[in-house]
């Protein structure tokens, strides 16, 4: 594998260290590849053919250096470090074309796909045990988040990984830092971002045009997903306006209230502040919606603690709304079935297993994007059923092959400027940075060891009476 | 609350321990001290927030810290350098940072965006991409209401006087030495109490900072030292890097210093003043 592709030996020393399995996946930001940990990694040590699952920022627009959102996002990832958020192993510097790659621990699924799944093959809704551990878990992890001042603003089912089979099969990842947030951060319009967002997770404080907005947006998604897992149907699936620059979406916001009832400035006071309300007063204002009931559309017991838990994720006013610290002290978690670790895997005997299908992945394209005339036999075990193509489009990017890059030789780069031969200091060769995690700097390159987190001093949570679930 | 938690991020910001640079050296502090001016008229031409502009100051210091740039390639060198920290810290801070070639209008270098952005890589990679930071300038509104509260309204002429008068301070102060000397919360204090009250001897000051903070675990000595360095005369010629020059001696045999020739073009410009710097393109 991975030979023949890109050029061999012209390659960088860094993707020497990868073994190349394909494409599995790509978005406005750039690919994403599936890749194996090389035994002469140095980092492979304990985990020699980890799946690594490699993300390519596309090139900022000539002239304009390295992108604010690639620097945002592995700024962040660099400072995060808990079970359930995406681990960044590595960042790499592709010198020659000025491109960004970054290395991720893989996860085989994510709740996109596990909901489609469970929609259009098994036709079944997915077990009260994993829809309350993945809850969980994305709890566990958002707390971690919030607590730290970070916000995630695109959360979404495809954003949310779930790990396949190995010593942390079934633990979700929060994943897609690219719009996250530090508090103090300036904090613009999604809508000036210029990345496509979908709106059906988006707060109604952010559909109003709110500029000061909290964590809360991410609870609100939380619920939605919560709804969803249930269902199996995005809760609210509103038309997105694109023309309209403004964050007005009037069509999402009619399917919110035509489910939650009218908002009032009685239950949300701060709703006559927000500027699109207070400049729409023929549609949404002049309009009466009737509360045709939540629980009618997910199903679930109106006393119950699960419903409970629901609709206080969906109150409308943010400064109501449960945060996720308090939610996972809710009543839902800690009767029968308990959450647990393995979201995937219910401890119950006699309970039917669920094995989910792994990612596809495109073997005919390399770390270029480039594609290649014919293309390779996918692996075993990762290809789709039956080697076929992947019915996901291959894009044809005028990019320069991987021959194009040549390994650097030591300091030839910016050579003014020395370094300072310091303890735990960056080599000559700053584009390959082997991650230190956290203020004190711990890695922990056997993570998938790693059962507790300590990281940035945040308490986790222990899962409720987890003895009976171990 | 908020500011525990940028308390307790902030150390992890600060230099250690003072170890071997070059900023005990008379050339490196010359050279550092335009730059923090550049950096300085480079925010009010963009309009950046002085956070923006002390957050380049701080990536300027880390990476000083962490790489030695040679004396015969300034100062060209350290302008680069600038740029890139400017240009990063407006990308991490900004609602909207300047493309590249903005940089280059009315300046006296020419450097190519892809010099500026090979450089804001080397940056990025030798901060190990660590770069949220924690400045005097978050915690300014908090302690700026303390102050208020404290001593009934009126006194030093309102919080938006206060505000301006501590902006200034911190500035002079990041003029004089690097930024990773104090904790940003120990200069927000300092600054706010001598925007407020002006000279104050140490028993006063000592009293006033424990009613000021009494949350933050700020060292006396420190506050001190930093109230001492921020109120001294910046005209007046001054050892005011806390790091020794004693270690000047083995500096030149420790460190990984590469000279001018082995940078492509730097042995053609030491004479010119406009040049266009062009990195080794080593790929092409």
């Amino acid at each position: 594998m991975g030979d023949g592709r890109g050029g061999g030996s012209n390659r960088p020393a860094w993707l020497q260290q990868y073994e190349l399995v394909g494409k599995i996946g790509e978005g406005t930001y750039g690919l994403v590849f599936l890749a194996r940990l090389k035994p002469t990694h140095p980092q492979a040590a304990g985990r020699r053919g980890s799946p690594i699952a490699i993300k390519k920022f596309k090139q900022s627009k000539e002239g304009d250096g390295v992108s604010p959102t690639a620097i945002r996002e592995i700024m962040l990832l660099r400072e995060i470090n808990h079970e359930n958020v995406v681990k960044l192993v590595n960042v790499h510097i592709n010198h020659a074309d000025m491109s960004l790659y970054l290395a991720f621990d893989y996860a085989e699924h994510d709740l996109y796909e596990v909901i489609r799944h469970h929609r259009e093959k098994l036709n079944l809704s997915i077990n009260q045990y994993t829809v309350k551990s993945l809850l969980w878990q994305l709890l566990n992890g958002l707390n971690y988040l919030h607590s730290n001042w970070i916000i995630h603003r695109d959360l979404k089912p495809s954003n949310i990984l779930v790990m396949g089979e190995g010593e942390e099969h079934g633990i979700i990842k929060i994943a897609d830092f690219g719009l996250a947030r530090i508090y103090q951060a300036p904090l613009k319009p999604l809508s000036d971002n210029g990345v496509v967002v979908t709106i059906w997770y988006r707060a109604p404080e952010l559909l109003l045009g709110a500029k000061h907005y909290t964590s809360a947006v991410d609870m609100w998604a939380v619920g939605c997903i919560f709804a969803e897992l249930l269902t199996l149907k995005p809760l609210f699936q509103g038309v997105e306006a694109k023309a309209t620059p403004n964050p007005f979406q009037l069509d999402q916001l009619d399917k919110i209230f035509k489910v939650l009832g009218h908002p009032t400035v009685e239950k949300w006071p701060t709703l006559a502040n927000l500027p699109c309300w207070q400049n729409d007063q023929q549609h949404i204002q002049g309009h009466k919606y009737e509360n045709t009931g939540l629980h009618t559309i997910v199903h679930l017991p109106q006393k119950g603690p699960a419903f409970d838990l629901l609709s206080r994720m969906l109150e409308y006013d943010p400064r109501k709304r449960i945060t996720a610290a308090q939610a996972l002290e809710h009543e839902y978690f800690r009767m029968d079935p308990l959450p647990g670790r393995n979201a995937l895997v219910p401890s119950q005997p006699g309970e039917k297993i669920v094995t989910y299908p792994v990612r596809p992945v495109d073997t005919s394209t390399d770390f270029e994007g480039t594609t290649s005339l014919q293309p390779t036999q996918p692996p075993s075990g990762n290809g789709p059923p039956g080697g076929q193509p992947v019915p996901r489009q291959i894009p044809r990017q005028m990019q320069q092959p991987m021959g194009g890059m040549q390994r650097m030789p030591p300091g030839a780069n910016m050579g003014a400027f020395g370094a300072a031969p310091q303890a735990g200091m960056v080599g000559m060769n700053p584009g390959n940075i082997p991650m230190q995690r956290g203020a004190g700097g711990q890695s922990h390159p056997h993570q998938l060891r790693r059962k507790a987190d300590q990281g940035m001093g945040m308490q986790n949570p222990g899962y409720p009476q987890q003895k009976r679930r171990f | 609350g908020y500011l525990d938690h940028l308390v307790s991020k902030e150390s992890s910001f600060c230099s250690a321990d003072p170890s071997p640079s070059m900023a005990s050296e008379d050339w490196f502090q010359c050279a550092r001290r335009d730059t923090v001016r550049w950096i300085l008229e480079t925010r009010g031409h963009f309009g950046f927030s002085h956070r923006t502009a002390y957050v380049a100051i701080a990536y300027f210091d880390r990476f000083s810290l962490r790489r030695c740039v040679d004396r015969s390639v300034m100062p060209w060198a350290a302008r680069l350098l600038a740029i890139a920290c400017v240009s990063l810290a407006a990308k991490m801070d900004e609602c909207q940072a300047p493309a590249l070639s903005e940089f280059r209008a009315d300046d006296d270098y020419d450097f190519s965006c892809d010099s500026i952005g090979r450089m804001e890589m080397l940056v990025l990679s030798t901060l190990d991409w660590r770069m949220g930071a924690v400045t005097p300038f978050d915690y300014l509104p908090c302690l700026s209401s303390r102050v208020r509260r404290f001593n009934g309204a009126g006194r030093g002429g309102g919080g938006g006087l206060i505000a301006v008068k501590a902006a200034a301070l911190i500035f002079s102060a990041a003029e004089a030495a690097s930024v990773l000397d104090y904790r940003p919360s120990t200069v927000a204090a300092v600054a706010i109490l001598a925007a407020t009250h002006g000279a104050l001897t140490r028993e006063p000051l000592e009293s006033k900072i424990s009613s000021l903070s009494p949350t933050c675990l700020l060292e006396k000595e420190d506050v001190y030292a930093c109230y001492t360095m921020m109120l001294r005369d910046p005209s007046s010629p001054s050892k005011t890097a806390k790091r020794s020059a004693s270690d000047r001696g083995d500096a030149d045999s420790t460190y990984a210093r590469l000279d001018a020739a082995s940078f492509s073009v730097a042995a053609a410009m030491n004479n010119n003043k406009r040049v266009r710097l062009e990195l080794p393109a080593v790929h092409r």
